[in-house]
């Protein structure tokens, strides 16, 4: 008998979510997120390229904000998630792990600024052959990787870490 | 009480399929964005001549790929053009590949390259036939105005006139070859000019050669005759060229960097001048 056979199959969905998350974090920070061409001149930039012109433009600040928002805090989340459905079969220490949960919950909706400054510049800087910025493949592998993470923290209910959990067995606890 | 029936199924739950299809599409991404990109190479100029990150590469007349950035070397010698070849015309980056920078060519004689007034300059590959390679020496002029082999003496001058480099050479108004870079000899005396003979024509130049500034016409005026005028080509005429003979018994096969004196026009026999030379 399984009470809480519902529980473990939420964990099955989370955690197969995030998986995909992960593969979709790989492309999004090795491909070019945008390309800017400026009086016909243009280079395709990732994430990390960005970062280091606007470091090396003298910009330290933006550089730091969007190294946190673009790079680590997207790693940070699915860590995070992973930690809490890994914990959440095994012993509990629910006030921390909810706590972790509603922290990365929180941070969901501040993780598509990158996706945002692509869409409003490829929007906004159009003049012809003198600038454009086109996006690339990369903002796409990103996008999708933090809806699939929102998704994957949406589809886990942080209730199930107050509940006696039983079916360790399902994952190799006994 | 019933309870419900818990079927375990032997395969893992559907949902896994997400991350699946993730893997395979993300995976084919990586591959088609990075395995496949275009081919990034650089080419080495003396002078940029006004090149510009964006200025396309041409392969007989068709764009093959483009400028990215263009850098000055660490000793200020040479601009190094880093430039994008499309993927499909990878093949064109090979060993002994030829790269030059195409200007539009304003003279009497003609223009050339006109396109590029209006489209602005390019560079020109020509394909090698070695491995594929990275990083190339860019040509200053065109390859044709700059045969790598052929034989290559050196005339001395009074004056360097009108025979600027790439202005040919004609054995029998024949062009043989072209004029190459001239330099004041080490006394300040005369002027070296370097003249390089197309292979196949190589043999036609003895040690006792003559060659003579073919440039310019002769005007002879007398009383009883009229004028006589006396020029080679139209072109020439414009241009200003070099021509040569080989006197009825040729001399041995001229060596390679050999010195000749460059007349400033030919005396009248040697234009009758015509041995039997095997020049293939």
């Amino acid at each position: 008998m399984k009470p809480n056979a519902p529980a473990a199959q939420q964990r099955t969905l989370a955690w197969s979510l995030l998986v995909a998350a992960t593969v979709w974090l790989v492309p999004a920070n090795l491909l070019p997120i945008m390309a800017v061409t400026e009086a016909g001149r243009g280079k395709p930039t990732t994430i990390a390229d960005g970062i280091w012109q606007l470091f090396e433009a003298g910009m330290p600040g933006i550089a730091i904000i969007v190294f946190v928002a673009s790079l680590l805090v997207p790693l940070f989340k699915v860590l995070v998630l992973a930690v809490i459905y890994w914990r959440a079969a095994r012993e509990n220490n629910p006030l921390l792990s909810t706590r972790a949960y509603r922290l990365v919950y929180w941070i969901g909706r501040w993780s598509m600024l990158d996706v945002f400054v692509v869409a409003l510049l490829a929007a906004v800087v159009e003049f012809g052959s003198l600038a454009r910025v086109e996006p690339g493949p990369g903002v796409l592998a990103f996008a999708l990787a933090v809806v699939l993470t929102m998704l994957s923290a949406h589809a886990f209910s942080p209730q199930q870490l107050w509940l006696q959990d039983t079916d360790g067995a399902d994952h190799g606890y006994t | 009480m019933d309870t419900p029936e818990v079927k375990h199924s032997r395969w893992p739950s559907p949902i896994w399929l997400v991350p699946l299809v993730s893997l395979l599409v993300a995976g084919w991404l990586l591959y088609d964005q990075l395995l496949q990109r275009d081919v990034q190479i650089e080419i080495t100029f003396e002078n940029g001549s006004g090149i510009k990150p964006g200025v396309d590469l041409r392969y007989r007349g068709v764009p093959v790929g483009s400028v990215d950035e263009i850098v000055l070397s660490d000793d200020l010698k040479h601009v190094t053009v880093h430039a994008n070849l499309n993927r499909d015309a990878e093949k064109l980056a090979r060993e002994k590949s030829r790269f030059w920078i195409v200007e539009p060519e304003l003279g009497i004689a003609g223009a050339r390259n006109l396109d590029t007034l209006v489209s602005g300059k390019y560079i020109a590959v020509e394909p090698g036939d070695g491995e594929p390679e990275k990083t190339f020496e860019g040509l200053e002029t065109p390859p044709e105005q700059q045969p790598n082999l052929g034989l290559k003496v050196t005339l001395v001058a009074d004056h360097l006139g009108s025979l600027k480099k790439g202005r040919h050479i004609y054995y029998r108004d024949l062009q043989v070859g072209t004029i190459g870079d001239s330099e004041l000899s080490q006394d300040g005396r005369f002027v070296e000019i370097q003249v390089i003979i197309e292979p196949k024509y190589a043999k036609l130049v003895r040690s006792n050669t003559r060659f003579w500034n073919s440039s310019g016409l002769t005007v002879d005026i007398g009383l009883f005759k009229g004028a006589e005028v006396q020029a080679s080509s139209l072109e020439n005429l414009l241009r200003g060229g070099i021509s040569f003979a080989t006197p009825p018994e040729p001399g041995p096969l001229a060596q390679a960097g050999e010195r000749f004196d460059l007349y400033k026009q030919p005396e009248e026999d040697w234009l009758e001048w015509a041995p039997i030379m095997k020049w293939q």
